[in-house]
């Protein structure tokens, strides 16, 4: 427990350093700019309805966005969770996608297909010879919520599907020999069983819809602003910094609430958070109406999920003459006489640079943090757990001015070097390898480690070799984790200053910033690459999984 | 129909197959109403494939099961009225130990007056008065098997499966339990099949034994006709028998064996054939000195490899020739010490040839 | 496995750290900017190679947050030079005092209207225009006549043709908010903009927004002709067409009072280290070839009037002639006022 506890100093300095400082600093420094406290710029926190206003619109949105996402999530969990079909880890790997790509991209890949003159709407005009689009859905409230789904399916899918997967299927068997109909067993058993994954999954995205930026400014129109967004403004365009401190506070408090809860749900009933393989009872759709479901579910994914992605792919290789390589080759050629002249493609390797550095450090940190909770028992497991999961929630504009006011004096002076965005994408990431962790870590019963011990393991020995090995599965999918969350990170690291280097989502930012259709399609002939190198890096896991999962396949008399 | 109807329970034909592999080939027998049928069999014989192909969760390729006359293979598992108790006994792990009994029963529309009335009465059948608000993962492993029968019992199942409902518990509880079960079994008067891989519990539970081996039924019938005759050398391994011996029956119906000739009486077998001769282990005698004429039965003559005191016998194995042959003596007069030579004449009665 | 992930974390932090410390040990000189910002490669080599010194560029965001984060570092400056405060930041950064005050020789090259700072602490780099584009194409296959005014955006015949940015995220979006102002007045504003709501404008948050998710000449699904962009825009629209193109796509529209001038400054930062080089970076920022460079990297005009621009912005790139004018202190002071005024107006 010693060494534990030593471990866990690890992941606590890095937040203490890189979280909690920088953040109070900030905090302080808004709240008392000369050393006096100066609530002039304050009173209209509670006073002015506009915020207690955009404290309500953030909170029903996200509940909002929250149910969505289970209604069209939970058939597609049960699919996954049941069933075996074709291409089911082609499916897994894309489903992941939208999780981990920009919000730039995601707007346009969500016009490219139901904006006004986008695929959808041009093919119904001719389709149906309309004279205007039949789906007007832009800047409304539906069109950013469709885009909450569309980044939060997955996480309930692999939540919910994994734990649905792990449910005993005898317990199934005994409703039904008891008299159960399927609808009552649903209702009666699996429904109740599944409350924690689901409250879980719940949870974790409603706190991401509540802090959503990206999403809320660009899709959904001016009309709407989350506190994330109102943060943003008074930061930056109003220079209400003790307003923006205030806000941030109050979005961290909500948060850290509800991360409580999530940890105290997921300790109690172990959920995982990106579950192990939905493998386990699997079968094939055998009859008319269990293919009708599988069917269902998987041309829901793909209307939703893959047709937005497919469109921008479509985007990056067509033009008005049809089909053109051109974005990509003007990918390799470097943009004429620039001090940052690099090839474009450069940012695909610096990109991957980045991302393998926040791995490892991201699963370092993970690994420590989780070696830690999993051992703590008593009251403030959950704390600390929420602690850790804090970074998630909060305002990448208050953390990044915070680097420049706490990060300024040697020994630590990071505040403009390369490593702050090291630093910004681990921060993010590795609550992540933290979740995926921590539930293996969890399963493993007691009586294997002190199985160990008796034979004369240290307690290292007892992690190295008995432990380890146990979730390494989990490890590396925490890993390709952190890899694609660093890879799509653009918000947190906007906000800091570093030293110029291209990276992906930098590059398809710049792209979109000027005009010129050049641009715009290297801006889609880079985000398909974005979203192929991240596919790729999922698909690799699953053919890892795949492989080591081949041997020892065996027919018994229990069959499943 | 007259032909069985007597039957609850008529399995015929019965076909299953995973995946290409076949885990059940052409199973039939009958069972009548209140008996407890045991599936006897190593694990991989396909008895719990059996088992859920009767409760209907899984689907048979052919064959077909009649119960009260009727086919079921079309009626979905909740609507059989059929009891299960499974291996790891699948307690509901979010009710407590009354609503897990009561479950059946709401599924039966059953009015909340006769429903509290019946969980009682379970609890009270299975002894577990007043842990009824337990929750699951608060009872040992004797509780939640009594759980687990209760809640098969309390909606009165026209047929209850036990999928080897003592496999987890020590040997004492479960010699205990095996007894009260089928005490309770036969105080309600319910037919039962009951798996399991360990023959003393399929003695000491079943009216009649199926044994089971890589998915063919290799012998159905009472446990004593099974102890007594067992029909190949499978089912007797299968029973704990270990006197086997190979030898080969002539015209004249005279066995030849490594340990002599015998004249066996009109056993059904087909001359010039291999055939097996099982030796049961109780029944033969010693004899001293051996007798000058020949007694009527057969005498074996071997040196004591082994001798263990067990009670009411002494398990004395010894060596006859090639073979190692085990036999249950009397403890009067005591069997020699390893190493001294013995001579037995084997009870006639135990002598079986089988295929 | 632990140990080798560990001692890879490690390394690699420590990399990082000594490139750091290793940059450090020759002179530098460092430009803290916008993500926008972009210049010459050669030119870059040359001034580092005339003054032995190595220029490191800082990027912090838009230029909101940037200048917010050069306000907060005051006491312990992150860079030597800083460029891309714009007009409407301007008494913002001037109030703070984080610049001190630079009076170049070439600022004589340099109108007299770009210079808004009287003490040089602030110096006119770049200019442009925010004004409406609209797309010629649309206007010339519906036999429609493009707007000519910006009061003609409130005629039914361009009624749901039109995106704008909120001036409240977007800076060409507040900029052209501050272009209605200084036409229309602090009082007659408002009323135009309630006009315009009925005319049904529609608002996106930035101008990636508008100019790629809606304007019809530039966005898959875009349905409207007329958007809040640039005067450089159509020549940016040539230069970065993927078939060589004689005529820009686009136009803009800069009759007086129609558009207001964006005027971008660069000053040198308080307590830097290297003020002697900075003052040096500056001349050579306002110098005629960075200025001739500048069009093409940023889709700006160079503030120095010597400055040839490229071909691209002579034939399709236009300057206002008479832009809608709003003094900086008057911005700062009623930027607040006016932007929830325009959020009551325009969204509520």
């Amino acid at each position: 427990m010693k060494t534990r506890t030593l471990l866990f100093s690890l992941p606590l300095v890095f937040l203490l350093l890189f979280y909690f400082y920088p953040l109070v600093r900030i905090v302080l420094q808004s709240f008392l700019p000369e050393g006096v406290w100066n609530p002039d710029k304050l009173e209209n926190l509670f006073s002015a309805s506009t915020y207690w206003r955009i404290l309500w619109f953030t909170t029903w949105q996200a509940a909002l966005s929250t149910v969505l996402t289970l209604l069209l999530a939970l058939p597609g969990a049960y699919v996954f969770a049941r069933y075996q079909f074709f291409g089911k880890n082609v499916f897994q790997a894309l489903l992941t996608l939208p999780f981990v790509l920009p919000t730039v991209v995601t707007a346009a890949a969500f016009r490219a297909l139901l904006g006004p003159n986008g695929l959808m709407n041009t093919w119904l005009m001719q389709g149906f010879d309309l004279a205007g689009p039949p789906i007007r859905i832009d800047q409304t409230l539906v069109f950013f919520l469709l885009a909450h789904v569309f980044y939060n399916y997955s996480l309930v899918l692999r939540i919910v599907g994994s734990y649905w997967a792990g449910l005993d299927p005898n317990l199934r068997d005994a409703a039904k020999m008891l008299g159960a109909s399927p609808r009552q067993v649903f209702r009666r058993i699996t429904l109740p069983l599944l409350m924690p994954a689901i409250g879980s999954a719940a949870l974790l995205v409603f706190i991401f819809c509540f802090t959503s930026f990206g999403v809320v400014l660009i899709l959904g129109g001016p009309g709407y602003a989350t506190i994330e967004v109102e943060i943003y403004r008074q930061a930056v365009q109003l220079f209400n910094l003790p307003m923006a401190a205030a806000l941030s506070l109050v979005q961290i408090a909500v948060n850290f609430l509800l991360m409580w809860l999530h940890a105290r749900l997921s300790r109690k009933s172990q959920v995982a958070f990106i579950g192990e393989t939905l493998a386990g009872n699997v079968e094939r759709a055998a009859t008319p109406g269990k293919k009708v479901l599988v069917g269902a579910n998987l041309l829901g994914i793909c209307l939703l999920l893959i047709a937005p992605l497919l469109a921008l792919a479509v985007s990056s290789v067509t033009w008005e003459e049809g089909f053109t390589f051109a974005y990509y080759q003007a990918l390799f050629t470097s943009e004429a006489n620039s001090v940052f002249s690099v090839e474009p493609i450069r940012a695909v390797t610096n990109s991957i640079g980045f991302a393998l550095a926040a791995m490892v450090a991201a699963v370092t940190l993970g690994l420590a943090a989780a070696t830690f909770l999993a051992a703590c028992r008593g009251r403030f497991a959950s704390l600390w757990d929420a602690v850790i999961m804090l970074p998630l929630a909060t305002s990448a504009v208050s953390l990044g001015f915070g680097y420049i006011i706490s990060l300024n004096r040697p020994p630590i002076n990071l505040r403009d070097s390369l490593a702050l965005v090291v630093i910004a994408h681990t921060l993010v990431a590795f609550p992540f390898v933290v979740r995926c962790i921590l539930p293996s870590l969890r399963q493993i019963p007691k009586s294997q480690g002190e199985a160990a011990a008796l034979l004369g393991a240290s307690p290292f020995q007892v992690f190295r070799w008995v432990e380890l090995p146990i979730i390494t599965r989990a490890i590396l999918i925490g890993a390709v984790f952190a890899f694609s969350i660093s890879m799509g990170e653009f918000g947190a690291s906007a906000f800091v200053t570093r030293p110029h280097t291209f990276t992906m989502p930098v590059a398809i930012f710049r792209f979109l910033g000027q005009p010129g259709e050049m641009n715009y399609g290297q801006a889609m002939a880079m985000s398909t690459l974005l979203m192929l190198v991240t596919c790729s890096a999922f698909w690799m896991l699953a053919q890892l999984e795949t492989w080591r999962n081949s041997p020892g396949k065996f027919l018994c008399d229990n069959k499943p | 129909m007259s032909e069985h109807a007597d039957h609850i329970l008529l399995v015929k034909n019965l076909c299953n197959c995973y995946e290409g592999t076949p885990l059940l080939q052409d199973i039939g027998f009958a069972l009548q109403q209140g008996e407890i049928l045991c599936l006897l069999g190593p694990s991989g014989s396909g008895k719990t494939t059996l088992l859920r192909l009767i409760a209907g969760l899984e689907k048979e390729d052919s064959g077909s099961i009649v119960f009260r006359g009727r086919d079921i293979s079309t009626i979905p598992p909740h609507k059989r009225n059929f009891g299960m108790m499974f291996q790891e006994y699948a307690l509901f792990p979010h009710k407590n130990v009354r609503q897990n009994i009561a479950f059946g029963l709401e599924m039966q529309h059953c009015r909340p007056d006769e429903l509290l009335h019946r969980v009682d009465a379970m609890l009270d059948l299975v002894g577990l008065q007043g842990l009824g608000h337990r929750r699951i993962n608060e009872l040992s492993g004797g509780e939640r098997q009594r759980v687990a029968l209760a809640r098969s019992l309390a909606p009165e199942p026209q047929l209850l499966l036990l999928d080897e409902p003592l496999g987890s518990l020590d040997r004492t509880l479960r010699d205990r339990l095996t007894g009260e079960i089928r005490c309770i079994l036969k105080k309600l008067g319910v037919t039962a099949i009951f798996v399991t891989h360990d023959q003393a519990e399929a003695f000491s539970v079943a009216d009649k034994i199926a044994v089971l081996h890589n998915g063919v039924l290799q012998q159905f019938g009472t446990p004593e006709s099974l102890y007594r005759r067992p029909r190949n050398a499978t089912v007797a391994a299968f029973l704990g028998f270990t006197n086997l011996i190979t030898g080969s029956l002539d015209a004249a119906a005279v066995y030849h064996c490594p340990l002599g000739r015998l004249a066996l009486e009109s056993q059904t077998t087909h001359p010039g054939a291999t055939v097996t001769l099982l030796i049961r282990p109780e029944g033969s005698q010693m004899i001293t000195p051996p007798a000058v004429t020949e007694p009527p039965g057969l005498v074996l003559s071997g040196t004591v490899t082994n001798r263990l005191f067990q009670g009411g016998s002494y398990r004395v194995t010894l060596q006859c020739a090639d073979n190692f042959l085990t036999f249950d003596l009397p403890i009067d007069p005591p069997p020699p010490e390893v190493g001294m030579g013995i001579h037995l004449a084997v009870n006639p009665a135990a002598l079986i040839l089988i295929d | 496995m632990l140990r080798k992930m560990f001692l890879q974390f490690t390394t690699c932090l420590c990399l990082l750290l000594t490139t750091i410390t290793v940059a450090r040990a020759e002179k530098i000189l460092t430009l803290m900017t916008h993500d926008s910002f972009n210049m010459g490669k050669e030119l870059v080599a040359a001034f580092e190679k005339e003054n032995d010194v190595k220029l490191r560029f800082l990027k912090s965001g838009d230029a909101g947050a940037a200048l917010v984060q050069a306000i907060l570092a005051k006491d312990n400056p992150l860079a030597d030079v800083f460029f891309g405060v714009d007009n409407t930041f301007l008494s913002r950064a001037i109030t703070a005092g984080i610049f001190i005050p630079y009076s170049s020789p070439l600022l004589a090259s340099v109108p007299a209207h770009l210079q808004l700072d009287r003490e040089n602490r602030l110096l006119p780099l770049s200019y442009g225009d925010v004004c409406l584009n609209y797309d010629k194409e649309w206007f010339k296959k519906r036999n429609v006549t493009p707007p000519t005014d910006l009061a003609d955006l409130l005629k039914p015949a361009y009624k749901g043709l039109t995106v704008v940015e909120n001036p409240a995220t977007s800076s060409p979006g507040l900029a052209f908010l501050l272009a209605t102002i200084g036409r229309f007045g602090a009082d007659g504003y408002v009323d135009f903009w309630k006009k315009l709501r009925a005319n049904d404008v529609l608002v996106a948050n930035g101008w990636k927004d508008a100019y790629y998710g809606h304007f019809t000449a530039a966005a898959k699904g875009g349905n409207r002709p007329i958007v809040v962009s640039y005067a450089s825009s159509p020549a940016a629209a040539v230069h970065y067409a993927k078939t060589p193109l004689s005529e820009a796509p686009t136009a803009a529209l800069v009759a007086d009072g129609s558009a207001f001038r964006q005027i971008e400054f660069i000053g040198i930062l308080k307590g830097g280290k290297e003020p002697e080089l900075a003052g040096r970076l500056i001349d050579f920022m306002l110098s005629v070839p960075v200025q001739e460079d500048i069009p093409l990297q940023m889709f700006v005009f160079p503030s120095n009037s010597g400055a040839r621009l490229p071909e691209v912005f002579v034939k399709h790139a236009t300057v206002a002639v008479k832009p809608a004018e709003v003094a900086p202190a008057d911005i700062e002071a009623n930027r607040d006022k006016w932007l929830e005024a325009w959020t009551n107006a325009v969204l509520r």
